[in-house]
């Protein structure tokens, strides 16, 4: 009787966890030999472009539920964001600069002060998702039945996994001591010649917050 | 005779300049009148609209689309419809608001959120022209007669952090608004345009 209902409690566990991400499953097709460069040709965010983002999401930071929208000016090579924030009737919730290190508060609405912690969480946010860890050819490539994972160790330790053909960048995890997040990319169309998500999540167990970004519209200026 | 003529003459030409220049506050105050006259007889109002938020950094106008409702005294359904849902409606001291990407409508009470309470009460007095309201919130001045634009400057202390000046656009006929623009400072803007507007039609009481 324990047991069933332990797996009862496990099912239901597993089911509202599915049900948080908005986005389809990404297909996982059988793999073949390729190289770590290989895998990182089609990969959007490796490109010397300064991408323009529109955006609507849903932070979720203890208790606070926050739906955005807004627009982003994403220089991934670079490792550089600027962000703004709105709400539906157009006023400005937040303007944040974001770069590999710091994160700059260009403007802060006063109910949104009440979170310190809000910036911080933004700016990890966008660290995380877009720019910061990246994968790298150097990285330690594994071919799996079903998907191809890009790793590094040290304290913490870093995975990219790859699925799908053409092979396109899955997951995002970075695990250790010092963080537990992991970033989910769904939904892949092309958009402006090449394969952009439009769905992507982000839990920091860690921090205790989860993000869900929709990517509106892309269009991109060419550096 | 030719004498009186030559004067009548003179007195009609300086006569003519007054006539035609009238003192800007009293202009205002003939506006403002006409317009809480014209749109005393409004009941129901309800429009589509088109928002346009100008982010000088970027340099980029991001478009929304929505539907808006009102009932005197105080009902209102803000509506957007595009690219994402979302909107609250009002009824009395109460309402509601919703977010396509937060799920279900989520209940509130006016009195506990400044927030929704000065965006309530900025669109009620908007909706029904209520002058008296609106001038102890801003000082304006009349921009143009044909269409009626006024700009406002707030007076509340505090208020030039978000908002620099609006500027506010009424039909031909002065009855309602049909743009409002809401200049930050910055060089950020808001325009949100109302066309095909519909006066005194029976409103589904759902809406609120």
């Amino acid at each position: 009787m324990n047991i069933r209902k332990g797996w009862f409690v496990l099912l239901a566990l597993l089911l509202s966890g599915c049900a948080s991400i908005p986005f389809e499953k990404p297909r996982r097709t059988a793999t073949r030999e390729l190289a770590a460069e290989a895998l990182l040709a089609p990969y959007w965010l490796g490109d010397p472009v300064v991408y323009r983002i529109r955006h609507s999401g849903l932070f979720r930071l203890r208790g606070m539920k926050l739906p955005i929208e807004g627009f982003m000016e994403l220089d991934a090579n670079h490792r550089k964001a600027r962000l703004v924030a709105l709400e539906g009737m157009g006023l400005k919730l937040f303007d944040l600069t974001v770069t590999a290190e710091t994160v700059e508060v260009n403007h802060l609405i006063s109910d949104l002060r009440r979170h310190p912690g809000l910036p911080k969480a933004v700016a990890d946010s966008v660290r995380r998702i877009f720019f910061q860890p990246q994968p790298s050819p150097a990285d330690r490539l594994e071919i799996g039945s079903r998907e191809y994972r890009l790793q590094r160790g040290g304290a913490d330790e870093t995975r990219f996994v790859f699925g799908g053909e053409p092979p396109l960048l899955l997951e995002k995890r970075g695990v250790g001591p010092s963080e537990d997040w992991w970033v989910g990319y769904y939904q892949y169309r092309e958009q402006i010649g090449r394969q952009i998500p439009e769905g992507i999540f982000l839990q920091d167990r860690r921090a205790g917050y989860t993000l869900t970004l929709w990517l509106e519209s892309v269009s991109c200026i060419e550096q | 005779m030719k004498r009186l003529m030559l004067l009548l003459t003179l007195l009609l030409a300086c006569m003519t300049p007054a006539l035609a220049e009238e003192d800007p506050g009293l202009a205002l105050d003939r506006i403002l009148a006409e317009l809480e006259h014209s749109a005393a007889g409004i009941e129901t109002l309800a429009s589509d609209f088109v928002q346009e938020k100008h982010l000088e950094m970027f340099r980029e106008t991001l478009v929304s689309r929505g539907r808006f409702y009102f009932a005197r005294p105080d009902k209102l359904r803000w509506e957007m419809t595009e690219p994402v849902a979302s909107g609250f409606l009002l009824n009395g001291d109460s309402g509601s608001r919703w977010h396509e990407r937060a799920g279900a409508a989520v209940p509130f009470d006016i009195a506990r959120e400044p927030g929704m309470q000065l965006i309530a009460q900025q669109l009620l007095a908007w909706a029904r022209v209520d002058i008296v309201w609106l001038v102890r919130q801003y000082r304006m001045t009349l921009v143009s007669e044909q269409p009626v634009t006024l700009k406002l400057v707030p007076l509340q202390a505090g208020a030039e952090q978000f908002v620099e000046y609006l500027q506010i656009g009424f039909d031909a006929e002065r009855r309602y608004v049909e743009t409002v623009e809401v200049h930050e400072p910055g060089g950020d803007s808001t325009r949100i345009s109302f066309a095909g507007t519909e006066l005194n039609q029976p409103l589904d009481p759902a809406l609120f």
